[in-house]
């Protein structure tokens, strides 16, 4: 499905796909779920830092904790994002991520 | 247990109230952070669950819910079984997290099970 691309990617321990509401659109692995729900909950915050600071909307968010490293993207309403074993090489997932932002912001083409 | 609902509302966005309740709608414990008539909360509730399990169990034939969640213009509720006898309530405002409330509230559904 939509998070498929980063399934297959050397690192990603989970992934998710949520709105405003934090309910997992799509989750992939052990803690999609949760991460998809504290996404939600940092977007929230992110959205208050962009419109208090007057620097526009927030559009990418990544923090390295003890263990894992996450990175996330926003795209309308919705955020994609992936946690990653700690000292994975970042990169592709921010690339695969940014992808997927834009498939996610634009209508797809009917076939 | 008091601790632990107190934790609950703290973890999750938009949470104002958490109650361990029976289904026979008696107030076990409860932690709210507004000013708020819980033993009605978690009575009026108690009737919606038992209806629904009910209707479930006994019209459906799809098992008994394992989970409640009723969004208001003003009051939203999540509700989660604990045993067969009583039940978590998390009462949440309109810009809550529900996924928050869904992982955290079956989290602590879980560890309360083990001190009713």
């Amino acid at each position: 499905m939509i998070l498929d691309p980063l399934r297959t990617l050397p690192g990603v321990i989970a992934a998710a796909l949520v709105g405003p509401d934090g309910l997992a659109i799509e989750a992939h692995g052990d803690g999609g779920d949760g991460l998809a729900a504290e996404l939600a909950s940092l977007r929230q915050g992110m959205d208050r830092t962009g419109r208090r600071l007057g620097t526009g909307d927030v559009t990418r968010l990544a923090f390295t904790s003890e263990r894992v490293e996450v990175v996330a993207v926003t795209t309308g309403p919705y955020t994609v994002g992936a946690a990653m074993t700690r000292g994975s090489d970042t990169r592709t997932a921010q690339q695969t991520l940014a992808r997927l932002a834009l498939d996610i912001s634009l209508p797809r083409e009917q076939a | 247990m008091l601790d632990q609902l107190t934790q609950l509302v703290r973890d999750v966005d938009g949470a104002w109230a958490a109650a361990i309740a029976g289904l026979d709608g008696l107030l076990i414990e409860g932690h709210a952070t507004l000013d708020a008539d819980l033993s009605l909360l978690v009575a009026e509730h108690a009737g919606l669950y038992r209806a629904a399990h009910t209707v479930y169990t006994d019209t459906l034939q799809g098992g008994a819910p394992r989970e409640l969640y009723l969004r208001g213009e003003r009051l939203s509720v999540y509700l989660h079984p604990i045993k067969t006898e009583y039940f978590l309530l998390l009462a949440v405002d309109g810009r809550s997290n529900l996924g928050q409330a869904r992982l955290y509230g079956r989290d602590a559904a879980r560890k309360l099970e083990a001190t009713l």
